[in-house]
């Protein structure tokens, strides 16, 4: 019984230690030109789609502006077409994990300010994944024929987050990378 | 008791390395960031001499003084584990997050090290040959799971470790794993398990450790920090390029 607890927690613990080496090891090595190439690109079409639908979220009061003085001026179809479907979810999630390895590549600067504001972005990323997994489950119960309401409150958090990710980590390379901050805001 | 060849050669390159690295954490200044590190490699050069010294001149006194090294070693490497999280945690209110989940991971670390402990150990120790065999299983098992709770609850956060906090580390994890299946095999297999071999190979795996901790710690950190020069420098860069971009605005309008 010995023998076998020493041996399982033994290569638990190296597999632990594996994992976190090569983490941290890509973490720490992370080069900003190869991460950026990395970021699949969103049509600006889609990116300004996806500001106005993260606006109507996160600050209700924006809809005065519009002609139509309501916050459901939107419908979950509508809000699937602009994010690109299916594809552009993909796209949104991919996005994110890479947004999380950038805000790492400041980390190196500066330590103080970057550490909050990419456990922001970090924060922000959970409840993107989060939103992204329901969706993908929502979308696959549809086909065995149940319907889930929730999906589409989930599609405009998914929207909001990867807005709010991308609006911080762009401010954060003005503020703390500019040199670098013009070739993340011509790909993100 | 003699000493044979190997266990000489091991000993006195046990001591060299020790004094490489202590002198490479003094003349570097390492030492500021990781006093208790440098205390524990000082700490190892003298328990060298001391116990050398014991063995051929005072050999009743060997035995009492190699366990008391012992647990004050234990000591000085659980203090190393928590100079490593002072060095990676963000300070103020906003590390507060990350370090309340250390606390709770090594928290439940000490219970999932004594219920390990206890479980490959099979009894709890009566006689003083016990309670060593016991409390060296435990603090190596104390060790393993300390350094995964650290190494979890940075990584999750995505934490980034400096080349030096890196090495230290990555050191000791090293270390730690083989301490802790050569104490396991002692434990299961007895302590006459293949002789000394095993214990030879605890002590070269933790003197390629040493070599790596010389080797990583008399290179330069990769902190790439701006000194406040740079910056101003960059700030002039910067305004001249706002001016430009002013300028060239004005212009188009």
């Amino acid at each position: 019984m010995g023998f076998w607890i020493v041996a399982v927690v033994g290569v638990v613990a190296a597999a632990g230690f594996s994992w976190h080496e090569a983490r941290s090891r890509k973490l720490r090595s992370v080069d900003f030109d190869q991460i950026v190439g990395s970021l699949q690109p969103i049509p600006v079409a889609q990116l300004r789609a996806i500001g106005e639908i993260a606006r109507d979220f996160l600050d209700p009061a924006s809809v005065k502006r519009r002609e139509k003085c309501s916050q459901i001026w939107l419908e979950p179809e509508d809000i699937w077409a602009c994010i690109g479907g299916d594809a552009g979810l993909k796209r949104l999630a991919h996005n994110a994990e890479v947004m999380i390895l950038l805000a790492a590549c400041v980390y190196r600067w500066d330590i103080d300010e970057t550490y909050v504001v990419s456990q922001r972005i970090r924060r922000d990323a959970l409840q993107l994944k989060r939103g992204v997994l329901q969706i993908r489950l929502a979308r696959f119960a549809r086909t065995l024929g149940y319907r889930n309401r929730k999906v589409a409150f989930e599609l405009q958090q998914v929207v909001a987050s990867y807005h709010l990710m991308r609006e911080r980590l762009l401010l954060l390379y003005e503020t703390k990378q500019y040199l670098q901050h013009a070739r993340l805001l011509e790909v993100l | 008791m003699n000493v044979s060849t190997l266990a000489g050669a091991l000993w006195a390159a046990g001591f060299i390395e020790h004094a490489a690295l202590l002198l490479v954490l003094l003349a570097l200044r390492r030492w500021k960031r990781f006093p208790f590190f440098t205390s524990y490699i000082a700490f190892n050069v003298i328990r060298t001499v001391m116990l050398f010294c014991a063995f051929r001149f005072a050999k009743s006194l060997y035995a009492s003084l190699y366990w008391s090294a012992a647990a004050l070693d234990f000591i000085l490497q659980v203090l190393i584990i928590f100079e490593v999280m002072r060095a990676i945690m963000p300070p103020g209110e906003w590390g507060e997050d990350a370090r309340r989940r250390f606390r709770v991971l090594s928290s439940a670390g000490v219970v999932v090290a004594f219920g390990l402990t206890l479980a490959i150990h099979n009894k709890m120790p009566h006689s003083y040959s016990e309670w060593i065999d016991w409390s060296q299983l435990f603090s190596s098992t104390l060790s393993v799971v300390l350094l995964l709770a650290m190494a979890f609850s940075t990584t999750a956060l995505g934490l980034v470790w400096s080349r030096h906090v890196a090495a230290l580390g990555t050191g000791l994890a090293v270390w730690g794993l083989v301490d802790f299946f050569v104490e396991g095999a002692y434990q299961y297999f007895g302590p006459r398990w293949h002789g000394v071999y095993l214990d030879y190979f605890r002590i070269l795996a933790y003197q390629a450790v040493v070599l790596y901790w010389i080797a990583s710690f008399s290179r330069r950190e990769n902190s790439r920090i701006l000194s406040a020069g740079q910056h101003q420098v960059l700030n002039e860069i910067q305004s001249q390029a706002e001016a430009q971009a002013d300028l060239l605005g004005r212009r188009k309008h």
